[in-house]
């Protein structure tokens, strides 16, 4: 079967005339005045708007806790062209690792702003407590027919926070072919961001210095570009399957360091702190290359069962800092009359940058490369989630949905590498999280 | 054959739907609204329309109105309003096609059975029914008709789009308020967009083996032709019900089926059905046309 559907000019050297107009008026002759679809003015465009309002609840054990309300509105017109919005607020409090070890002793760390400090006692895993951000973002897509089997979707977004800003755009081109059962698609987008740390860009690799001395920053903003090409194919297997496989690269320049993560520097044998320059341990902030570039190939099965339907999917990233990584997420969805439950499990694991180490002894130090992190991020990590999303109709025919899941993310938490007293404690700090997420379609 | 009214309140607070037989189709009416008198009203209009159209132009049934024509043996005869617009706009379809959609064709069906066989009738039986197909062999002075003995006309090509039509002013007379939609078989017309805004969501029934597709409507008609499932099938060529009045022969090589889109029932009907009339031209005569329709092949 060839299904076409188009709204096409005529061409010029038709033989065929057009017989619309005067089939029009020999229907308003029978029907008469009232004929039926003229009834109805044209709508305006402010009707007919689908809105989803969403509040997101995210509470890290002991961390950061997030509130997230999402606004998202869509309307088709009548020439099948879609309009979409999307604003989110995040709103982040709480304590987030800083990225030094723990250790056997107190440790004094000075905060972003290099205007006073925080203490972290012998045993725990040091963590900044003035972690505070609130995220606006808004994104904005057009989506139109471009002939009969092509579209283009495109897509702008803005991002602010307290200290850092991102733009972006995106275009993507879909064609489909082979009877509408298989669609190619071919996505670019640029993102532009634009950071600027509290305090200041820190010197990569100098140490974090006393609140009373003389701070190592440098600069006070940097930048990072962001582009990215992903060509995909989806496929209609039969009327229940359907697969997806994209392949994605992406390269950014720029700023990539997180100015608020230093790495600890521990004696070679007792693994205890270090006198630093003017802190009684050693500190170095984090440096990264200023290039990133990562592949990505995902692909996706979909497979209906009656009336529910199996969504199961793998991801698999590389990129050239060392990193490699796997997804694998696997959801069901079971439908009832007014109501569906969808169970979800995912489960992820990456290894480590080639420039990870969770600390450095004082003669590794001596001899470390141009970069160094200690960004959990970057390390060796696993991760799981499972969650239950519940959706239901209101009496006024609206959806609603429930969405729970449980975090947990976990590391290499007794390195072999680990020195002295470090053997003592976890040297990765584990996460677990909850979210709640209630969402209501009008 | 009995004909019974279904009235149901739909799940997740869609509205009402009524559900009828008429005009050998699946007939539904969806009234998105929750006030279910008002609903039952405007249900019960489509059905009783529906009901009395397929009453006056069946022509399964003795002594209704097109049975008179057809039965009138070659008198003259006076028709009321309603078929004397119904006469008219046949003629101008007639006109508009340039002779290829003609009311009066309905005698090839003594000639073609389509039952699915490779029943292929033979010349000799088309050429003898030819002679009584053609609208200029009527003398038309409204309101008086005279039809050449032989000859019969059949307002199947039309009658249900001009139901569906003829439903929804109806059920608009009920009231003008609510969002409603009007399916005869395929053949529907809504008035606006549901309650909440969104398009109502139509399946095209598939043809073959692809997938069916669903068409989004927020105003409007749909009418699809094709032939899902009247054809004759032999040495590999489908023969197609839709029948050229001019040659009597089956039109081969149309695509399975074409739908469209147009303000009334009755104009998206007539422009796909005359598309088909088209045969492998039919994407062309749709191009030329500006409308929006889909083709199964």
């Amino acid at each position: 079967m060839q299904l076409t559907t188009a709204q096409v000019k005529p061409s010029k050297k038709s033989k065929h005339k057009n017989i619309r107009q005067l089939l029009k008026t020999a229907t308003g002759c029978l029907l008469g005045a009232t004929a039926a679809a003229q009834a109805d003015s044209k709508e305006s465009f402010f009707s007919g708007w689908e809105t989803d309002i969403a509040i997101l609840g995210y509470t890290e054990v002991d961390r950061v806790s997030a509130i997230e309300p999402v606004v998202q509105t869509q309307k088709s017109f009548d020439d099948d062209s879609v309009l979409g919005f999307k604003l989110v607020v995040d709103s982040l409090t709480g304590a987030s690792p800083n990225g030094a070890s723990p250790s056997d002793q107190v440790q004094t760390f000075t905060r972003p702003s290099g205007n006073g400090s925080y203490q972290t006692p012998a045993g725990e895993t040091p963590l900044d407590d003035s972690f505070l951000d609130t995220r606006v973002s808004f994104s904005s897509f057009y989506e139109h027919g471009l002939g009969r089997m092509d579209k283009m979707i495109w897509g702008g977004n803005v991002s602010k926070e307290y200290d850092f800003f991102s733009a972006g755009l995106s275009a993507t081109y879909v064609h489909d072919l082979n009877n509408r059962n298989t669609s190619l698609s071919l996505g670019v987008s640029g993102e532009y961001d634009f950071i600027e740390p509290v305090g200041g860009i820190p010197i990569p690799l100098t140490q974090m210095q006393a609140a009373s001395s003389p701070q190592t920053k440098g600069e006070g903003s940097d930048t990072r570009f962001l582009g990215e090409v992903l060509i995909g194919v989806t496929q209609i297997i039969d009327r229940k399957t359907l697969v997806v496989v994209n392949y994605g690269y992406s390269q950014s320049d720029g700023y990539h360091n997180d100015p608020y993560k230093v790495t600890s520097v521990v004696d070679d044998n007792s693994g205890s702190l270090v006198q630093g320059e003017s802190l009684s341990g050693t500190y170095l902030y984090d440096s990264r290359p200023d290039q990133r570039i990562k592949h990505s190939l995902y692909s996706k099965v979909k497979r209906a069962f009656g009336e529910d339907s199996a969504d199961l999917s793998y991801r698999y990233m590389w990129d050239d800092w060392g990193i490699t990584s796997h997804t694998f997420n696997l959801s069901y969805r079971k439908n009832y009359n007014a109501w569906y439950i969808e169970p979800r499990v995912r489960y992820y694991t990456q290894g480590e940058a080639d420039f990870y180490y969770h600390s450095v002894t004082e003669s590794q130090s001596e001899n470390i490369g141009s970069y160094l992190t200690s960004d959990y991020r970057l390390a060796e990590m696993w991760s799981s989630t499972i969650g239950l999303k519940v959706g239901f109709k209101t009496p006024d025919g609206n959806q609603n949905s429930i969405r729970l899941e449980y975090y947990h993310q976990d590391g290499e938490k007794n390195p072999s590498n680990a020195v002295g007293v470090q053997k003592n404690y976890d040297l990765f700090p584990t996460l677990d999280a909850f979210i709640v997420q209630y969402t209501y379609s009008f | 054959m009995h004909s019974q009214l279904t009235i149901k309140k739909q799940q997740n607070g869609q509205g009402y739907i009524g559900i009828f037989q008429a005009m050998a189709s699946d007939c539904e009416v969806l009234i998105d609204c929750d006030n279910m008198l008002l609903a039952k009203q405007m249900i019960s209009a489509v059905f009783i329309e529906a009901k009395r159209i397929e009453a006056k132009y069946s022509r399964y049934l003795q002594g209704n109105t097109l049975d008179k024509i057809n039965t009138s043996n070659g008198e003259k005869i006076c028709l009321d309003d309603e078929t004397i617009l119904l006469v008219n706009f046949a003629y101008q379809c007639y006109q508009l096609s340039a002779g290829l959609f003609d009311i009066s064709s309905g005698v090839l069906r003594r000639a073609w059975h389509f039952d699915g066989s490779d029943n292929i009738p033979k010349q000799k039986q088309i050429n003898r029914l030819l002679p009584l197909i053609g609208l200029d062999k009527l003398i038309w002075d409204s309101p008086y008709l005279t039809l050449p003995k032989g000859m019969q006309l059949d307002f199947g090509g039309i009658g249900k789009e001009y139901a569906v039509d003829c439903c929804l002013i109806t059920a608009l007379q009920v009231n003008k308020e609510h969002p409603i939609l009007i399916n005869f078989g395929g053949d529907l017309i809504c008035n606006q967009a549901r309650r909440n805004g969104t398009a109502w969501h139509v399946g095209i029934e598939r043809v073959g083996g692809g997938e069916a597709a669903l068409i989004k409507l927020k105003r409007g008609a749909l009418a699809t032709s094709g032939d899902a499932r009247r054809y004759l099938l032999k040495e590999g060529i489908r023969y197609s019900h839709i029948l050229n009045p001019q040659t009597g022969y089956s039109i081969i090589d149309a695509p399975r089926s074409i739908t469209v889109a147009a303000e009334s029932c009755i104009e998206a009907g007539l422009l796909s059905t005359i598309a088909m009339l088209q045969g492998a031209q039919a994407k062309s005569f749709l191009m030329e046309q500006q409308i929006k329709y889909w083709i199964q092949d």
